[in-house]
């Protein structure tokens, strides 16, 4: 009991530390870090709420509607501004800490004889994943998205252990709606087909479970195909067609064509390449431990079908993280192809989301290795192999400039001004090296030493630290920065009334008024072109323009009142 | 006779010189008005016609001296002489000199309110890195009180088989 007792201390801990982790970056925090993203999902929560925010909306892509419905009651009880951003972080670090007890869950029941102590480290350790920390603090997506496929994962495992039709439903109403927080998840669906076709031909006695989750399947896309026309049609109604497209599968078929072709097939190589050379040193090499595991499994899970023996939960599960992989890797190279950016040819964002799981099998199969050293070798040159095949495609391509927030497991030197693709990577596989090193040390000691599972704290105290770093560079900076853009809002706040019109001059240059729509959500700021400053007595009674717009010293002039801040200039009469 | 001749020549001069400064000064000490500000580039005019002759033209921004007015034309004195500007073209300086009291103020309230914004902003970075010190310290204490924790409660479990941790266990490997 008092065990038991202490074990519970580790885990109240490890939340208490997330906690900790929260409030270190909240009072930084007031708005978007990502633009246009961010508001894309905020905007699709305010229309069902009652807010217009369409024509600032329509600047940007569509983005799924997924994540929006988390926003909705945020946005309901909040009503919008720097608040209801807090608040939706504060959801976000829900999500993690659920993430830690699911995690938990799926350790138990595939490895039932592990330590609670080390379930709860092991979980602990995978939550703290730096890009998750890092995603954590901004209205994206990607918290929700490493949840859900925690909790995919676990309702897999339930289905497979004791099938039954509420876990099968349960399981195709997370598919689709993972698949409507991110489209470009569709590859797990498919992951979770092929593994349950397999499932199917070693065990006939699931076939009813199987095909009432292939008809809530279906019935789940008919209702969010038809929600995705609703929110294109109300919320992004004023973007054209083509920056509608950008973020959907419209755009993307020309790509698949140009893929497919001998070049397109290397290119596409490299890509995969590229992304798997991120995973592995953003997860601090757990990722190619986890490729080895599961590799293994899905092997013999293939053996035992052919051969007719009794599947493992722990085999299907395998195979289904193995296609998950496969899948996720292959549509971001196919979205990312054509890039020029050297992020895109990394790009960690897209597949991040599949970590957590895959370190927790990761760290799990260092604790079953005897050949730690061995697999550290192995990882450091197939990484090292890597980079000459990634430079050359840079140099190929004439890829330049990285955005660093989208590559975030492996920019923590990097060099923003005096950027050098191939110091770049060295230095990133360097870096990814000695945290590969640092991760097996600790595993190896905790492994020698009886009951010492707690030692992975210091893993985790290296992932916080690699976290807090990315997020000074990216998250609160950018938030330093745009403080004082609140100055905008709350001057049209206290000086306008409720009927006063706010026009935002869009020079097509940025997108950054999506923050001051987020600090006045019951008013709807309309867009006007250069076009229309002709007749300025239709830009409304307050008009807001970028701080490099080239008609600032001319309307200094037309207007009575100037309001100055880092990002924009607002223009009023009295 | 000459010095005679010299002495009312003196006079008569001296007379004259008077005369004239005299004869100015008293029709100056006779002039009554107001000093006016020119608003924008305009003629003064030997009369209230818009086709007078024109005596001089102001610039924007030039002093009159305003000693009457007749219909919508001031009359000014300009080097001893009238003459005739229009109303709309001059203000007076007591308004001009209200505006620029006025754009002063507004100046002064702009730089006071840029001023406390800078120094919100200056305290809000502080407490912003105060708030963010005192979460860095906990984060940091409570790594090490894990860390100690573990290492206590190894230290004091020893070896006792009933809490000892199992490998993880490979279901396969085992039933092979």
């Amino acid at each position: 009991m008092q065990r038991v007792k202490e074990i519970d201390k580790y885990l109240i801990l490890i939340l208490l530390l997330l906690f900790c982790i929260f409030q270190y970056g909240i009072e930084k925090i007031c708005g978007f870090t990502l633009y246009p993203d961010e508001f894309g999902y905020w905007s699709s929560a305010a229309n069902v709420v009652g807010y217009d925010w369409s024509e600032v909306a329509s600047l940007g892509s569509y983005y799924s509607f997924g994540y929006s419905l988390v926003l909705i009651p945020i946005l309901k009880i909040f009503g919008g501004g720097v608040a209801a951003y807090k608040a939706a972080i504060a959801v976000n670090v829900c999500f993690v800490c659920i993430g830690i007890f699911l995690l938990m869950g799926i350790l138990k029941r595939i490895f039932p004889h592990i330590s609670n102590l080390k379930r709860i480290f092991i979980s602990g350790m995978a939550a703290m994943y730096p890009p998750w920390i890092f995603y954590m603090q901004m209205t994206l997506a990607e918290s929700l998205l490493m949840m859900l496929f925690v909790l995919i994962c676990w309702l897999i495992i339930c289905l497979i252990q004791k099938p039954n039709v509420m876990t099968a439903g349960l399981l195709a109403i997370a598919l689709v709606y993972i698949y409507s927080v991110h489209m470009r998840t569709v590859g797990i669906i498919i992951a979770c087909l092929m593994m349950l076709v397999l499932w199917g031909l070693s065990n006939p006695a699931i076939r009813k479970q199987l095909l009432l989750f292939l008809v809530v399947l279906f019935i789940a896309c008919v209702i969010v195909l038809v929600i995705k026309r609703n929110v294109v049609l109300q919320v992004f109604s004023y973007a054209d067609a083509e920056t509608l497209a950008v973020n959907d599968y419209g755009s993307q078929w020309e790509k698949f064509r140009k893929i497919l072709s001998p070049d397109g097939v290397f290119q596409l190589l490299i890509a995969v390449t590229g992304k798997l050379f991120y995973l592995g040193l953003s997860s601090f090499g757990t990722f190619y431990w986890f490729l080895w595991w599961s590799a293994r499994e899905t092997f013999r899970l293939l053996k035992k079908i052919w051969q007719k023996r009794e599947c493992y939960v722990q085999n299907f599960l395998a195979a289904f993280l193995l296609l998950s992989v496969i899948g996720e890797v292959l549509i971001s190279s196919i979205y990312m192809h054509g890039s020029v950016k050297i992020d895109c040819l990394l790009y960690g964002r897209y597949n991040e989301f599949l970590i957590p799981v895959l370190m927790v099998f990761g760290i799990a199969a260092m604790y079953r290795s005897r050949r730690l050293l061995y697999g550290l070798l192995m990882q450091a040159a197939l990484t090292g192999i890597m980079i000459p095949g990634l430079f050359y495609y840079i140099r190929k391509n004439n890829m330049e400039g990285i955005r660093g927030y989208f590559v975030t497991g492996i920019s923590y030197f990097l060099d923003k001004d005096n950027f050098e693709p191939k110091e770049y990577l060295i230095t990133a596989w360097l870096v990814g090296i000695v945290l590969m090193t640092f991760a097996a040390v600790i595993v190896w000691v905790s492994k020698r030493i009886r009951g010492a599972a707690w030692v992975l704290i210091l893993a985790i105290a290296m992932e916080i630290i690699c976290a807090i770093r990315v997020s000074n560079d990216y998250t609160y900076q950018v938030n330093k920065n745009i403080y004082p853009d609140l100055l905008i809002a709350e001057t049209i706040e206290s000086v306008g009334k409720p009927e006063d019109e706010i026009v935002y001059l869009n020079e097509g240059i940025y997108v950054f008024v999506s923050f001051q729509q987020m600090q006045m959500p019951k008013r709807s700021i309309k867009v006007a072109s250069e076009e229309q400053l002709q007749q300025l007595e239709s830009m409304g009674r307050f008009l807001i323009t970028d701080s490099k717009s080239k008609y600032n010293e001319i309307l200094k002039e037309q207007y009575d009142r100037q309001v100055i801040s880092p990002t924009f200039h607002l223009y009023y009469n009295e | 006779m000459k010095k005679l001749f010299s002495v009312m020549l003196g006079i008569v001069f001296a007379g004259m010189l008077w005369g004239i400064f005299n004869v100015d000064a008293e029709a100056n000490a006779n002039q009554s008005g107001q000093i006016m500000a020119v608003t924008e580039e305009t003629d003064v005019k030997e009369s209230p016609d818009e086709n007078a002759e024109t005596i001089v033209t102001f610039a924007a921004g030039n002093t009159v001296f305003v000693t009457g007015e007749e219909g919508n034309w001031y009359i000014v004195f300009y080097q001893g002489k009238s003459g005739y500007v229009k109303k709309e073209c001059v203000q007076s300086g007591e308004a001009e000199k209200q505006d620029y009291l006025e754009a002063l103020d507004e100046e002064m309230n702009a730089t006071q309110a840029e001023n406390k914004m800078v120094v919100e902003e200056i305290e809000r970075r502080r407490e912003e890195k105060k708030h963010s010190i005192i979460w860095g310290v906990v984060i940091v204490a409570l790594i090490i009180g894990i860390f100690a924790t573990g290492i206590i409660s190894t230290v004091k479990n020893g070896k006792k088989e009933d809490d000892a941790e199992l490998e993880v266990i490979d279901l396969d490997e085992e039933n092979e």
